[in-house]
């Protein structure tokens, strides 16, 4: 956590100084990330989530310089994305849709529970999966951008190691380690979640949650 | 492809699990590349302003230490303070708000609307209008830019407008002493050489007409210059179409509505006329080369009320000894007597 940090304050530093690479690999990294999380939060409205994170872009930019490197730069900036998001909503007198995906404990285990049931079909088990969905994804999008790539082209499209050594111009012995972190990253933040079932964990398991 | 047998390779059920898990939640879901256009150039416009605030800002505390400095030299005890800040840059002054035009700063929450002539917008202003609605500008070049009905773009500097939808038009003036302007879409971006010119954007095509002068358009797979007369259109699959289009006609009308009026109380009917003639693509012609000489020199007196071409050709025509006559489609006669 400290060396993303550490690379986050110098990426800040480098497009406060006008590095216009370093603005766009920032931009690349985080807008599909940010807009997913502000259309899950807005109920799929992609013309709010392009006004939502467009104003999270222009603020968190004015802010740049406030940037101490407290937490990880994503993370500062899904602060700003959550503050647009409630001012967004306050004035189109909307009800901000508090985002915590799963926020009991046990609705926790119930879709826990739901993913043994596959092949379920009832209105109920579809909304459950859709939210273990949003969750899973939120969780990805959480993650370093590399590690949610390497995730997704493991699992969901079902690449070798050997084709993503291809995809990626790296050896295979670096991806098979880039996927160990990035199952250890993906395992940790889901344990917070699954920490909710605890009952004396659950107030922070639920903050954990919300922070995603 | 086969995650199975690497599973089988050593990482057991706890990795089973977990590929079941993001297995099932599946891909995440791109954004669309407009909105990626859309957001990335309005926050580009606001990290380029942010950048040349803290430059100034820096270069103002230069100049601030050495004023200091000079001003102990000299023993001078005060000296003028307070005048470091620099306001954003105007690009634009409002010339025509007609229906609802709407702008946004990059600091704004919220789209207000804007009403008559003389508003400046700065670097990093959206602007948008709606159905039935058109904007006249003038830029800080002194060329006149006009925004038809459900256009919105963003101004992201003085040389750079950034066209997220609709149609605008340019007109850069008959000289060749045109200031460098390019206008960017997803499709492609324009940059003119001295011309009028109308660009229209929507998400299936883009569109260009040229009025006069000269264009170059830059596309993904090439790069065009386009002349008077010229029509140049981009469809979704990338490929470039060429027609022509007139300079006159009713597809100029939404032009002709915005046009910025001549100024001066006091102008020449040759002035005037050459006014029409641009605005309305017609050519001018008079019935006896006398009659040139004298448009010169007859001086028509201010009326402020604001016309389109035509009618101010009528109205003020109605003061002089000369009367107009549209002969063919696109040539207007001059000629003496006759009220």
């Amino acid at each position: 956590m400290a060396e993303v940090v550490h690379a986050d304050k110098a990426l800040a530093r480098r497009i406060l100084a006008g590095d216009e690479r370093a603005f766009k690999s920032m931009f690349d990294e985080y807008f599909p990330r940010l807009y997913r999380f502000a259309l899950v939060r807005l109920d799929g409205d992609e013309e709010s989530a392009r006004e939502v994170v467009q104003q999270t872009f222009c603020k968190a930019i004015e802010k740049l310089d406030t940037y101490r490197g407290e937490a990880a730069l994503y993370a500062w900036f899904c602060r700003i994305c959550r503050n647009s998001l409630i001012d967004y909503c306050r004035r189109r007198n909307q009800e901000y849709r508090r985002v915590v995906l799963i926020d009991d404990n046990s609705e926790v285990q119930a879709v826990l529970e739901a993913l043994s049931a596959a092949g379920s079909e009832g209105p109920e088990a579809q909304a459950t999966q859709r939210d273990v969905r949003r969750l899973v994804q939120s969780v990805m999008d959480y993650l370093p951008q590399h590690y949610g790539d390497v995730l997704e082209w493991k699992y969901v499209e079902g690449m070798t190691v050997k084709e993503i050594a291809d995809r990626t111009g790296s050896g295979a012995k670096a991806v098979e380690s880039l996927l160990t972190r990035a199952r250890g990253a993906f395992r940790e933040a889901m344990a917070v979640i699954g920490d909710a079932s605890t009952p004396s964990r659950a107030s922070t398991a639920t903050g954990g949650i919300e922070k995603l | 492809m086969n995650t199975h047998q690497e599973n089988q390779d050593g990482t057991g059920p706890a990795e089973d699990s977990l590929a079941r898990l993001i297995r099932m939640a599946g891909r995440r879901q791109e954004p669309p590349p407009e909105a990626r256009e859309q957001v990335f150039a309005i926050a580009s416009a606001a990290w380029q302003g942010k950048i040349r605030r803290r430059q100034r800002r820096r270069v103002s505390y230069a100049v601030a230490a050495t004023v200091a400095l000079v001003a102990v030299l000299i023993g001078v005890l005060q000296i003028g303070q307070g005048r470091y800040g620099v306001p954003a840059l105007d690009i634009a002054v409002t010339d025509l708000v007609a229906g609802t035009v709407e702008v946004k700063g990059t600091a704004d929450a919220t789209w207000r609307a804007i009403q008559g002539s003389g508003a400046a917008l700065t670097e990093g202003t959206r602007i948008r209008t709606a159905e039935k609605s058109g904007l006249g500008l003038r830029l800080a070049s002194g060329d006149s830019f006009r925004l038809n009905e459900q256009t919105e773009l963003l101004f992201e500097s003085s040389a750079q407008i950034h066209l997220l939808a609709g149609t605008v038009y340019l007109d850069s003036g008959s000289d060749d002493s045109a200031a460098e302007l390019e206008i960017r879409t997803p499709a492609g971006r324009v940059r003119h050489i001295g011309t009028q010119f109308e660009l229209k954007y929507t998400r299936e095509a883009l569109r260009l007409r040229i009025r006069e002068g000269q264009v170059v358009l830059s596309y993904p797979v090439g790069e065009v210059q386009a002349q008077q007369g010229d029509e140049l259109s981009i469809g979704r699959d990338g490929r470039l179409f060429m027609s022509t289009v007139d300079p006159y006609g009713s597809e100029w009308e939404w032009v002709q509505a915005l046009a910025p009026m001549p100024g001066g109380d006091r102008r020449s009917l040759a002035s005037l006329l050459n006014w029409v003639e641009r605005e309305t693509g017609r050519e001018v012609h008079f019935a006896r080369p006398d009659l040139e000489a004298r448009a010169a020199e007859t001086m028509l007196h201010g009326n402020s009320r604001r016309m389109v071409p035509m009618e101010a050709l009528s109205v003020m025509l109605e003061t002089t000894d000369f009367y107009y006559t549209v002969t063919g489609e696109n040539e207007i006669l001059i000629e003496e007597g006759g009220h």
